[in-house]
């Protein structure tokens, strides 16, 4: 009776490797994201999620100015919202070592007028990078290495988040892992591709990225993080209340 | 004195002429404006696209060929593909107006089947491009590190040899 169980079991493990490979054995996160943040830009400072994503795009010489994106953070840390900002760096918009002196303004910016609420209350950086932005993964990985590095030096919950996505003929898994490597991984799971980069680089927590717009099952919380393996990221800011954390990429 | 009269007649109807030649012109050019403006995107929707933008399936392999579809949304009364991946000269934007049709807006059809998808690179940069955000007819995208908007309304109507005007980069 028990060989009979062991085959069994043994067959269900082949089954599952043969359908799916190592990944096919990831169930989901567990336990499950149940919160979200979601993004609001500069301007709109009525934003009402439980969490609230500051999406300052490119900045430096794009939309939308650093001005803003700094007064946005601390309206919403002010709010005692949960409050990420986000910047997307395109070498277009400003250059590496630019993008590493915003960083610094903004903390500069933030701890000069906030500084109690910003350790309960500012979750950090969210660093939309990605293959296409004209940044070279060697550069990427610097910039994450010099936004942590900062961020480390603050009090409280303030980190930085990675919200990359890459695809075939962009950055490899070995690329992937040295970017996320310094930083939270927020990856964008849109699809097939990304769920085995994400399960594959095998990070300790995820604050999965999501939009309602992507093919089924990457347009709900539950489905794209129902993909990801291991646990998402968790952090109460302080209130008492369990949060696990996925973020939802939108058009605003 | 007669002729005075005749004269000043004449002015007045050529100028009641002219006036609504100008009253005609203005009225006509507002009137197709606010036409056009009815018939443009009114903006982002949260309807998802269908198993047709899913990367690999047969549908989205027929649209993308080997690239890979970055974002996928609908937009008023178009649907839009960002694509990443292809070759540094590729036209990254991909647009399909559905002119009304319930069952292309419903995003599970293959909107193939109601039109075809016109391919465009905005601000003239080729390469993949990721859609950044998105206000009524207008996207903000990046292309190949330049950050760009891309008007629905306006980029596309002129056919593939109009794109938008960079706003950085």
């Amino acid at each position: 009776m028990r060989r009979l169980a062991t085959a069994a079991g043994v067959m269900a493990l082949g089954g599952a490797l043969a359908l799916g490979g190592p990944a096919g054995l990831a169930l989901a996160q567990s336990p499950a994201p149940n919160v979200t943040a979601l993004d609001y830009r500069p301007g709109n400072l009525g934003g009402t999620a439980t969490g609230i994503v500051v999406e300052g795009v490119g900045s430096g010489a794009c939309a939308f100015t650093l001005a803003s994106v700094k007064a946005a953070t601390v309206h919403y840390i002010r709010k005692h919202k949960p409050t990420w900002t986000e910047l997307s760096p395109q070498r277009g918009c400003a250059t590496l070592a630019r993008y590493k002196q915003m960083i610094h303004g903004i903390i500069t910016y933030v701890r000069a007028r906030v500084p109690g609420l910003a350790a309960t209350w500012w979750a950090g950086f969210m660093l939309d990078e990605e293959p296409n932005f004209g940044f070279t993964a060697s550069q990427v990985v610097s910039l994450n290495k010099y936004a942590a590095s900062q961020a480390k030096a603050l009090p409280g919950v303030t980190s930085v988040f990675a919200e990359d996505a890459t695809w075939s003929g962009g950055w490899t898994q070995a690329q992937y892992n040295r970017i996320v490597a310094p930083v939270i991984a927020a990856p964008q799971v849109y699809n097939s591709f990304m769920v085995r980069i994400v399960n594959n680089a095998h990070r300790p927590s995820n604050l999965v990225t999501w939009t309602r717009t992507m093919p089924a099952p990457f347009n709900t919380r539950a489905g794209a993080s129902g993909k990801i393996k291991g646990k998402p990221w968790s952090n109460s800011f302080g209130t008492g209340k369990t949060r696990r954390w996925s973020n939802r990429w939108r058009s605003q | 004195m007669r002729k005075t009269h005749i004269a000043l007649i004449a002015g007045v109807i050529a100028a009641a002429v002219i006036a609504l030649g100008i009253w005609q012109t203005t009225y006509l050019s507002y009137a197709a404006t606010a036409a056009k403006a009815a018939a443009a995107p009114s903006g982002p929707t949260d309807t998802p696209c269908g198993t047709w933008a899913e990367q690999g399936t047969a549908a989205a392999t027929a649209i993308v060929s080997t690239r890979t579809i970055r974002n996928c949304m609908q937009v008023g009364d178009d649907w839009v593909i960002a694509t990443v991946g292809g070759s540094a000269d590729s036209a990254s934007i991909g647009v399909l107006p559905c002119h009304g049709n319930a069952t292309c807006l419903g995003g599970q059809a293959d909107p193939g089947a109601f039109g075809a998808w016109q391919w465009f690179k905005p601000g003239g940069f080729g390469g993949g491009a990721t859609i950044l955000d998105a206000s009524g007819s207008l996207l903000l995208v990046d292309v190949s590190g330049h950050e760009l908007t891309f008007n629905l309304a306006a980029d596309i109507t002129s056919g593939a040899a109009t794109f938008a005007t960079a706003t950085g980069g």
